[in-house]
């Protein structure tokens, strides 16, 4: 059998899976349960993937800009990679809001933050980002990104500056790593957030 | 969150199980399957207002389905999900496997496309499971006409590679 006749064999045998009405109804009042308890247990029962219930994106920024001054060294790799992943689900969040002028910029944008995440994360980094909430206005928008790329300006300071007081090689390059991690992500929240004010009005987010 | 919309309920009924179909060709976890497609439904449902009046959905779910699917992947590399019935809370109904029982060879071919990278794959798994224009699935990866192309053309030549190993290891 070719591989065309492979795919093709594989394609129709997933065709035929999850067709019982019954299964897919059970799965609807899973889902309607999970919601109605607001505990938000996956039907595996398994911890939420995403962390709880969707939180307010402009507060989770605040609290982190808040968090930041006088965090130690260490602390403060794991408060960036918390910050590419905040920023990698505002991007997901704003991908799923399909706006043609940034479309491309906010998917290389989750992207890149995705594959940075990963790269930087170490094993004692902290539990999933909370789950941000769903935006609602134009205006929500622009101020989480002005928001963002504040939060994202201050962490790189915070962590200049503590690679510039580090003395050991391997803390130092670490933190190097995440500088131009955080530097480039904000780069490019820059760029949406430029290309979402000049199009603004020509947007509807509803 | 409040209550489901009952327009949502059959919203859920239609498009879940498509869901599932395309996330099959990406992961062959049931579990993954399960938490990806409940989260993007959930994300559906937040995102109510822009779905109910679409003629089809299906673009945006799958797209929102390949970020759950990133999402879960990162969160369970972090934190394994424990298998200790005495952690788990209590699940509302059995999860039901019946579907992966029954899966035969012809599902071999998955793995194979599992293991390629993932925008291959999932130009592949829209391409096959759901018969889709290549103007279509660029739309939904955010790519180019040309990049899917691409994608396609090396996620074939792999293919051929992959399964060809497969067919040398059963000789």
């Amino acid at each position: 059998m070719s591989i065309e006749e492979r795919l093709s064999a594989a394609a129709r045998a997933v065709e035929e899976m999850w067709k019982d009405p019954a299964a897919t109804h059970r799965r609807l009042r899973q889902l309607q349960l999970r919601l109605a308890v607001g505990s938000e247990p996956t039907s595996t029962g398994s911890p939420s993937p995403v962390t709880g219930p969707p939180v307010d994106a402009l507060r989770l920024i605040r609290a982190q800009r808040g968090a930041l001054p006088g965090t130690e060294p260490e602390e403060l790799v794991k408060q960036a990679q918390f910050i590419l992943a905040l920023t990698h689900e505002i991007a997901t969040r704003l991908a799923l809001l399909e706006l043609p002028s940034v479309q491309r910029h906010v998917t290389d944008l989750a992207n890149s933050t995705l594959t940075a995440g990963t790269r930087l994360e170490q094993r004692d980094s902290r539990a999933a980002v909370a789950n941000v909430a769903p935006f609602s206005e134009a205006s929500d928008v622009l101020a989480i990104l002005a928001e963002l790329t504040t939060l994202l300006q201050d962490a790189q300071i915070a962590l200049v500056g503590a690679a510039a007081a580090t003395e050991q090689e391997k803390p130092y390059w670490r933190m190097i790593e995440h500088i131009d991690a955080i530097h480039e992500t904000n780069d490019n929240v820059q760029t949406v957030k430029r290309l979402l004010e000049a199009n603004l009005g020509s947007e509807s987010l509803v | 969150m409040g209550p489901v919309p009952e327009e949502f309920s059959e919203f859920f009924l239609q498009w879940e199980p498509q869901v599932r179909r395309f996330l099959m060709w990406l992961d062959g976890d049931p579990t993954v399957i399960d938490d990806v497609a409940q989260e993007t439904m959930i994300d559906a449902l937040r995102s109510w207002d822009r779905l109910k009046d679409r003629d089809r959905p299906r673009g945006w779910l799958f797209k929102a389905a390949t970020w759950r699917l990133a999402a879960v992947r990162r969160a369970r590399q972090r934190q394994p999900v424990s298998t200790d019935p005495a952690v788990l809370p209590a699940l509302a109904e059995p999860v039901v496997r019946d579907d992966f029982a029954a899966l035969d060879s012809r599902l071999a071919v998955l793995e194979a496309v599992r293991k390629l990278p993932a925008q291959q794959a999932t130009a592949i798994a829209l391409q096959l499971q759901y018969d889709l224009p290549l103007r279509d699935i660029a739309s939904i990866m955010d790519l180019s006409l040309g990049s899917v192309k691409t994608h396609l053309h090396h996620a074939r030549k792999s293919l051929n590679v992959l399964l060809g190993q497969d067919e040398e290891a059963e000789l």
